[in-house]
């Protein structure tokens, strides 16, 4: 079998779609909630705002659209927020993507989830990428 | 490998269509190298394809041959090598044995 480095890969895939308006990369906020609600932050709903939960997608409707991902051919997919673990039915819907075949990033502060082998062990093997952000370093940063 | 093996696609692996070529991602953890991504050309897709439903190598070889009008024994030999890579990595795998009434 013939090997080509990641960098490579990319390009090549990004070259051969370019014009032909396929969204190869889908960018997911879950929430607008988050623990740290951030003052600079335009997704720094409090944890326990009802009506920004309700307003999110639900876990079907987030099966949905990644099924409808596939059908466009995208293929790199970041998921963000606010916090993503402020969902506790994140990792079903990471579960979900993951069987898709995606290649997924998670932007997280890892205020909720700190274990990165939590993720692993009950969604699969590999998780290619993980941004941890650090964006406030004292309270006067947050409300 | 011998002619009579028969193969079928991993369930650790999925395969994405993604700019007209089709892609294999492992999603758990048994294929080989697990980091990598595998494409396939024309022939490797149609081998995919062929492999949805447990298939012998020499069922891959016929069908090489014949879609691409290649020398049969030549189309054998190429497959065997290519399905021993794909086993090798784990993206293909011995067929569990189905259950028959009165087993």
């Amino acid at each position: 079998m013939e090997q080509l480095s990641y960098g490579a890969f990319s390009a090549d895939l990004h070259q051969r779609q370019a014009g032909e308006r396929v969204p190869l990369q889908v960018s997911i906020e879950v929430t607008r909630r988050c623990p740290l609600e951030c003052l600079h932050c335009y997704n720094n709903l409090p944890m326990g705002d009802m009506e920004a939960k309700q307003r999110e997608l639900t876990k079907e409707e987030h099966f949905r659209v990644l099924d409808q991902s596939v059908e466009m051919g995208s293929f790199w997919l970041l998921y963000t927020g606010g916090e993503i673990f402020a969902r506790k039915d994140f990792l079903e819907i990471y579960a979900y993507a993951k069987k898709k075949g995606f290649l997924i990033t998670l932007f997280t502060n890892s205020t909720i989830i700190m274990n990165r082998s939590r993720i692993t062990s009950r969604s699969g093997p590999r998780l290619p990428s993980r941004s941890r952000s650090t964006d406030a370093r004292g309270r006067r940063t947050r409300r | 490998m011998t002619r009579e093996e028969t193969l079928v696609r991993s369930r650790a692996v999925v395969a994405r269509v993604v700019a007209g070529e089709t892609l294999i991602v492992p999603v758990r953890a048994k294929v080989g190298d697990l980091a990598s991504i595998y494409s396939f050309n024309g022939t490797g897709s149609l081998i995919w394809k062929l492999l949805e439903l447990p298939r012998t190598v020499a069922e891959l070889a016929t069908a090489v041959a014949q879609a691409y009008e290649v020398d049969p024994a030549r189309a054998e030999q190429d497959v065997t090598s290519f399905v021993s890579e794909m086993k090798s990595v784990g993206l293909v795998e011995v067929p569990a044995p189905v259950a028959m009434a009165g087993d």
